[in-house]
C-alpha cells in the first residue's frame, strides 16, 4: 500500500460512509453535514486524480454554495427530523439503513464493477488521459467550444427551475390582479 | 462556433423567456395575447426548422446533427406544443392562472424536447432531457391549490429523478467502458467492449439506460407513476406529458440504444420486446376498470406505448419508421382526445366517464371528434391508428416477431371494452337533467379540428408519412 493508495481508501470511504448517512441520518440537518462531507470527499479524489480546478470548484460550488442554500432551505422549512413510517416486512424490505433491497442493490453493483475490474485487469480498456498542465484552461476549452451547446441549455434549465420554483412557492394574493 | 443550427431552439426559449419577462407588465384582461405571441414563436421556429439544410453531418463541436430524424421531431414537438397551446388557452384562464408563467415553462419544455431530437451526444441529449422535465415538474403541479395537481407534480419529480439517476449511472458507465460521449461513437465502443471481459458491465450499463428510459416513457412494469401523475396533472399537460415527454423517451431510446448499442440489439432486443407485450397488457387490462377519464387515457397511454415499443424490439429499418409513424398518429389522437375533454372541462371539471354520459346530444362535434380518437385508438380502419398498427404489425412478421404481432391483435380487441364504454355513454346514457350545451371558444375548436384533419388525414392518406417516417428513421440502425 503506498501513499495515495492510502489517501484513496480514506476518501472513498469517507465518501461513501457519508453518503449512506445522509440517506440514514433522522435529523434533517445531520443529513445536510454528511452530504457536506460526502462532497470533500469528492473533491478529495479529484484531487488525487490530478484535476485541481474540479476539485476547488467541487468544494467552493459544492460544499461551499449548494451546502448554504440547502442549509437555508431547512431553516425555512419546518421540518426537523423525519421518521421513517414503514414498519414490518416493508421497513426489513426498503429502509435504507439495512434493508435487504438496497444493501441487495448495492453489494451487487459493486461486485459486478469490481469482478470485471479483477478480471480485465491490467487493461481496462481505456488508458488514463494524461492529466493536463493547465487544466482549467483545458476545461475552458471544453465548455466553450465542443460542449457549448449543453453548457447554453443547462443555463435554460437554471432559468426554468428558478421561475418554477417561484411559482410554485410564492403566496397567492401577492400576484397582480 | 457557430448557433446557426439551433436558430428554431433559440426562438422557442427566446419566447419562453420574453413572455416570463413581459408577464408583470400586461394586465390579466389582455393575456390571451401571450398565446397568440406564444403560437407565433413556435410558428416561425417550425420554418425555421423547414429552411435548414438536412445533411446529416456534425455541427457544433459534434453535439448536434441536422438528419432527417432530428428535423421530423423538431417539428413534432413544435406542433404537439402548439397544439397544447391553443387547448390550454380558456382552461387556464379560466381559473383564474397566469397564462404567461405557464406558456414559458411549456416553451423551455419544447426547447429541451428539441434539444434531444438533435442531439447526436449523450451529454446534450441528457441536458435536454433535464430541461424537459424539471419544466414538466412544475407543469403538472401549476394548479397548486388542487390536491391532485400537487401529488402529481411530486409523483412526478420524484420519480423523473430517480429515472434520470439510473440513466446517468448508466451513461458514466458506457463512458468508462468506451471513453465517448458521442452517440456514433458508443456504437463501436461497447461492441468492442463486449469483446474484452467487461460484458458484465456493458449489461449493467445498458439495462440501467433501459430501465430509466422505460421510466421515462412509462413502460410496465416502470408506469406506476403515470397514472397518478396524468390524472392529477391539469388537463392541457397531461396531453403534453403523454405526447411530448413520452415521444421525447423515445427519442433518447432510439437514439441511445437503437443507434448507440445498436450492435448489440440481438441482445437487447428480446428484452424490449418482453417490456412491449407486457407493458400493452398492463395498460389494457387495468384500463378496463378506470372510471376516470383521464385515468383511463392515462392506462391507455400505457398500451399504446407497448405497441410503439414493438417497432423498437424488432430493431429493423421497418420496426423503426413504423414506431416513427405511430408516434405522429398517437400524437393527433392522444391530443384530439385531449382537445375534446380540455375543452369539456373548462367550466365543469369533472372527469369521470358519467360525466360524458349524453355527450352526443349536448354537443355532437365534441362527441364525433372523441369518438373518431377512441376509434384511432383501438385501429378501426380510416383512423391513424389502423395505418399504425398495420405498419408495426408487418414489421413485427418482417422481423421474425411474429408473435408480437398477435400480440398487438389480441390487445386491440381487449382494449375495445374500455373505448367502447366511453362511446356508449356519449352516445347512448341519457343527458343528465342540467347538462345543456357545451360552448367552446375558437381557440378550443381550432385545436379539436386541426387534431380530427391529422387523425383522418393519416387515416386515408398515409403515404406521405409513411415515406417521412422512412426517412426520418433511415440513419437510426446503421
Amino acid at each position: 500500500m503506498n501513499g495515495p493508495m492510502v489517501a484513496f481508501a480514506c476518501l472513498a470511504g469517507l465518501t461513501l460512509y457519508s453518503a449512506w448517512r445522509v440517506a440514514t441520518a433522522p435529523q434533517v440537518t445531520h443529513a445536510a453535514l454528511f452530504l457536506a462531507a460526502t462532497f470533500a470527499g469528492v473533491a478529495g479524489l479529484f484531487f488525487l486524480l490530478q484535476a485541481d480546478f474540479l476539485a476547488a470548484v467541487q468544494l467552493l460550488l459544492y460544499a461551499g454554495a449548494v451546502m448554504t442554500v440547502v442549509i437555508f432551505a431547512i431553516m425555512l422549512s419546518e421540518m426537523r427530523e423525519v421518521e421513517s413510517d414503514a414498519r414490518g416486512w416493508r421497513s426489513l424490505l426498503l429502509s435504507p439503513r439495512l434493508g435487504i433491497v438496497p444493501l441487495v442493490g448495492g453489494v451487487g453493483l459493486a461486485a459486478i464493477l469490481l469482478s470485471a475490474y479483477h478480471r480485465a485487469a491490467p487493461s481496462w480498456p481505456l488508458s488514463p488521459l494524461p492529466a493536463a498542465p493547465d487544466s482549467t484552461r483545458f476545461i475552458a476549452h471544453a465548455l466553450f467550444h465542443a460542449y457549448a451547446l449543453p453548457f447554453e441549455v443547462a443555463s435554460v434549465l437554471l432559468l426554468a427551475a428558478m421561475i418554477g420554483a417561484i411559482i410554485l412557492t410564492r403566496t397567492e394574493g401577492g400576484a397582480k390582479g | 462556433m457557430n448557433f446557426g443550427a439551433v436558430w428554431p431552439e433559440i426562438v422557442v426559449s427566446g419566447v419562453g423567456t420574453l413572455l416570463v419577462a413581459l408577464d408583470p407588465f400586461v394586465s390579466a384582461a389582455r393575456q390571451r395575447w401571450f398565446g397568440y405571441v406564444c403560437l407565433a414563436g413556435l410558428l416561425l421556429a417550425g420554418l425555421l426548422t423547414l429552411g435548414e439544410p438536412v445533411g446529416g453531418g456534425s455541427v457544433l463541436g459534434g453535439m448536434v446533427t441536422l438528419d432527417g430524424f432530428s428535423m421530423l421531431f423538431r417539428l413534432i414537438f413544435l406542433a404537439a406544443a402548439a397544439l397544447v397551446v391553443l387547448l390550454s388557452l380558456d382552461f387556464i384562464l379560466q381559473r383564474g392562472k397566469d397564462l404567461g408563467e405557464f406558456l414559458s415553462l411549456l416553451c423551455f419544455a419544447t426547447t429541451g424536447a428539441m434539444v434531444m431530437a438533435i442531439s447526436r451526444d449523450v451529454v446534450s441529449l441528457y441536458v435536454g432531457l433535464e430541461l424537459l422535465s424539471i419544466s414538466s415538474y412544475v407543469l403538472a403541479a401549476f394548479l397548486r391549490d388542487e390536491s391532485g395537481s400537487h401529488e402529481a407534480g411530486l409523483k412526478y419529480l420524484l420519480n423523473g429523478a430517480l429515472a434520470s439517476a439510473i440513466l446517468l449511472f448508466g451513461l458514466s458507465l458506457t463512458y468508462g467502458l468506451t471513453g465517448q460521449t458521442s452517440i456514433p461513437a458508443l456504437t463501436h465502443g461497447l461492441a468492442s467492449a463486449l469483446h474484452t471481459g467487461y460484458a458484465p458491465v456493458v449489461w449493467l450499463a445498458v439495462g440501467m439506460v433501459l430501465a430509466a428510459l422505460a421510466f421515462k416513457i412509462a413502460a410496465a412494469p416502470f408506469h406506476l407513476w403515470a397514472p397518478d401523475a396524468y390524472e392529477g396533472a391539469p388537463t392541457p399537460v397531461t396531453g403534453y406529458l403523454m405526447v411530448v415527454a413520452e415521444t421525447a423517451g423515445f427519442v433518447a431510446l432510439l437514439r441511445i440504444v437503437d443507434t448507440g448499442m445498436g450492435p448489440l440489439a440481438a441482445h437487447w432486443g428480446p428484452w424490449l420486446a418482453g417490456l412491449a407485450i407486457f407493458t400493452m397488457t398492463v395498460g389494457n387490462v387495468t384500463a378496463l376498470w378506470q372510471r376516470n377519464i383521464k385515468r383511463m387515457l392515462a392506462y391507455s397511454s400505457i398500451a399504446q406505448v407497448g405497441y410503439v415499443l414493438v417497432g423498437l424490439a424488432v430493431a429493423t429499418p421497418g420496426g423503426v419508421s413504423a414506431a416513427i409513424f405511430y408516434l405522429v398518429a398517437y400524437l393527433f389522437t392522444t391530443l384530439g382526445a385531449f382537445a375534446v375533454i380540455a375543452a369539456l372541462s373548462v367550466r365543469d371539471p369533472g372527469d369521470a366517464i358519467t360525466d360524458y354520459a349524453g355527450l352526443g346530444r349536448r354537443s355532437p362535434a365534441l362527441a364525433v371528434v372523441l369518438t373518431v380518437c377512441l376509434a384511432s385508438y383501438v385501429g378501426i380502419p380510416a383512423t391513424a391508428g389502423f395505418m399504425g398498427k398495420l405498419a408495426l404489425i408487418g414489421a413485427a412478421v418482417h422481423g421474425g416477431m411474429a408473435w408480437l404481432a398477435v400480440g398487438i391483435a389480441v390487445n386491440s380487441a381487449i382494449s375495445i371494452g374500455y373505448y367502447w364504454t366511453v362511446a356508449r355513454t356519449m352516445w347512448v346514457d341519457p343527458a343528465p337533467a342540467d347538462g345543456g350545451a357545451v360552448a367552446v371558444s375558437p381557440a378550443g375548436a381550432t385545436s379539436v379540428a386541426l387534431t380530427l384533419v391529422g387523425v383522418v388525414f393519416l387515416g386515408i392518406l398515409p403515404q406521405a408519412f409513411f415515406w417521412l417516417s422512412h426517412w426520418a428513421g433511415a440513419g437510426i440502425l446503421r
